[in-house]
């Protein structure tokens, strides 16, 4: 090795700087052979991996494109800017990075597209911090079993179709059956219970006057301090639908990494398969049942599969999935559904029917589930929620029973009585999620019978003087119960007797 | 019917008749002519020349800007050398004044390209 000339160190520096500059090394190229429906096929760049970044250099544009599909003779790679600028013979380089987007705090607040720009006419996103799109899910050591409660603030959702954090819950209903409203009332409950939980909702092919509706309302709710928006519209390439779901998981994770709790809700993953398959098939790869490709169950789970709650040692953090699938006539058995349903730790299953009978959220006890979310619910809720399903159940099969006969006896009556009560109860407006003593009061009230004699109009309105009454007067009783402590015989006392005084004043 | 051979067998079956100084153009032309793929020829030289690389036969295009000089095409030649010791070296040059100086070196898939052109359009692409 020659010797450095110490006093001459600077300039030794700068010459070798400038000599590495000029001996830029050979790199691979590859040239466009065919470009149309978004797609480039690539001839030559043998060394490029899958889902690695290519750039297409076209004139003095540079066109950035990742490829997807690697075969014999040619690459299939996905251009993610203008495709009108990219012509054959376009030379492509291989740009040495998988796709990444920015993550972290500064996106907080923002609407941004998959690529991490922004929608809203604000700044550019200043943060130090990319999160690879692609990414294997943690493994098996490196997660922990469901343990804390993600409240939605819905009362039949929280009692009885219980959603823990790390959990994935799919959301799942014909058109107009309040999917969205779900997600959306449960990112505000984030931020009325002050969960400290982030929210990410992703926009798969929404209408972007939907995005802007929602984007106002979480600004009018103070959410959208605690909240990323993902917007793609239908009138973007299918190249960005596709990459939304995976680019926002990556900025979930950057929360779910550095010991915190993020919300993912996909709305929904039936656009995003659909924008899939349109790719797949642009890409000549062969269909299969209903024209998807035969990945299509991958292209989920992969997904899915990153929602995870970590161990201890990689600081507790979580990531809870809320995807949402829209099915046709409540065919909840196409393709689609069921593979998301079987990835998933439990369905929210929306029926039209009811629906239309007024009961909101229209959700179906019988078809809905919630495989892991039992072991994170509070004590509190726990204490009250126990009978719940088993009650709504009976009063269905009873109420049924009783359309034919006019004759009932007085145990029957009684028990119908009380469903239709208790159904009324679980009516829930939107925009107005339940904290958790609220929910442990009312659910205690009605099914212990203390509103037997309140006219069933009139359940809502009595819930909401109880619940007046109750915080007026017992305020620290009821902190307790927040906290998540099932209620102690003193305090079921107390609030028994104001049940007791409030339903006087709604007797039929 | 006939099973569609990709351009990468055609190339490999075509490098070794040129290794093995078997004649094999009419029969490519053939071939390609009857399996309607003639379109595909400058794709499948391609393929040839980088299937010659692992025959130990390099063809590499130089671009530059004016007539290329005894001394830089002597300095082009020791680099490849150096790349790909023990091969035969074939070099097609080209001139293209676009350039405006400097050298584009194209060998077995990989581009070199040290123009004062792409240096231009870098800096324009980095809004420096």
């Amino acid at each position: 090795m020659s010797e450095i000339s110490v006093t001459e160190l600077s300039k030794e520096l700068r010459d070798a700087i400038a000599g590495l500059e000029a001996t830029e090394g050979l790199g691979d190229v590859g040239i466009v052979i065919r470009v149309g429906d978004g797609v480039a096929w690539v001839h030559g760049l043998t060394n490029a991996g899958f889902s690695e970044m290519l750039v297409i250099e076209s004139g003095d544009q540079k066109i950035e494109s990742f490829a997807l599909n690697l075969m014999e003779d040619e690459i299939g790679a996905v251009i993610l800017g203008d495709e009108s600028a990219v012509s054959a013979g376009d030379k492509v380089r291989l740009k040495g990075t998988l796709l990444e987007v920015p993550v972290g705090e500064a996106l907080l607040g923002r609407v941004v597209n998959p690529l991490g720009e922004p929608l809203d006419g604000g700044p550019a996103i200043e943060t130090k911090h990319t999160g690879l799109v692609e990414r294997e899910a943690i493994g098996v050591m490196g997660r922990k079993g469901v343990s804390e409660p993600l409240m939605t603030g819905i009362m039949a959702i929280d009692t009885m179709i219980p959603i823990g954090r790390g959990q994935r819950e799919l959301i799942i209903g014909d058109r107009q059956t309040g999917k969205t409203a779900i997600a959306v009332d449960t990112m505000i409950n984030q931020a009325k219970q002050k969960t400290g939980v982030v929210n990410i909702y992703v926009a798969i092919g929404q209408k972007l006057s939907k995005v802007a509706r929602l984007v106002e309302r979480l600004k009018d709710e103070g959410v959208m301090d605690q909240t990323i928006v993902v917007a793609t519209s239908p009138a973007d390439p299918a190249s960005l639908l596709y990459l939304a779901p995976y680019a926002a998981t990556a900025m979930g994770e950057y929360f779910r990494d550095n010991g915190g709790h993020a919300l993912m809700v996909y709305d929904d993953l039936t656009k995003h398969a659909v924008a899939y398959r349109q790719m797949s098939l642009l890409l000549r790869r062969p269909p299969g049942r209903e024209a998807f490709p035969g990945d299509v169950f991958y292209l989920h789970s992969r997904l899915l599969e990153r929602s995870a709650k970590l161990s201890d040692e990689l600081g507790g953090g979580s990531l809870t999935a809320l995807p949402i699938i829209e099915t046709q006539a409540g065919d909840i058995s196409a393709y689609v559904p069921t593979n998301v349903i079987s990835i998933t730790d439990g369905q929210i299953f929306l029926e039209t029917d009811l629906f239309y009978q007024g009961i909101r959220p229209a959700i179906s006890v019988g078809l809905s589930v919630s495989r892991v979310g039992g072991s994170a619910q509070t004590k509190a809720i726990k204490s009250v929620s126990s009978r719940l399903r088993l009650s709504l159940a009976q009063f269905r099969e009873l109420a049924g029973f009783a359309q034919f006969g006019s004759d009932l006896d007085d145990d029957t009556r009684k028990q119908i009585e009380r469903g239709q009560r208790l159904t009324e109860l679980l009516k829930q407006p939107q925009y107005q999620p339940l904290s958790i003593w609220q929910q442990v009061v009312s659910v205690y009230v009605v099914g212990n019978g203390f509103f037997d004699g309140v006219k069933v109009s009139s359940v809502r309105e009595a819930q909401e003087a109880l619940l007046t009454r109750l915080e007026t007067d017992y305020k620290s009783d009821l902190d307790q119960i927040n906290q998540g402590a099932a209620p102690t015989e003193e305090q079921l006392k107390k609030i028994e007797k104001v049940a007791a005084s409030v339903a006087k004043g709604f007797e039929n | 019917m006939a099973v569609r051979l990709s351009r990468r067998k055609l190339a490999d079956y075509a490098a070794d008749a040129i290794a093995n100084k078997r004649p094999f153009i009419n029969q490519l032309a053939a071939y390609l002519v009857t399996t309607k793929r003639t379109k595909e020829a400058s794709l499948i030289v391609r393929d040839i020349e980088l299937a010659l690389v692992e025959r130990g036969i390099v063809i590499a295009d130089v671009t530059v800007a004016r007539e290329l000089s005894a001394r830089l095409s002597e300095s082009v030649n020791r680099f490849i050398a150096d790349k790909f010791p023990k091969s035969k070296i074939y070099l097609r040059t080209s001139q293209e004044p676009k350039l405006i100086s400097g050298l584009i070196l194209h060998v077995n898939g990989q581009e070199l390209d040290n123009t004062v052109r792409r240096r231009l359009t870098n800096l324009k692409a980095s809004k420096v």
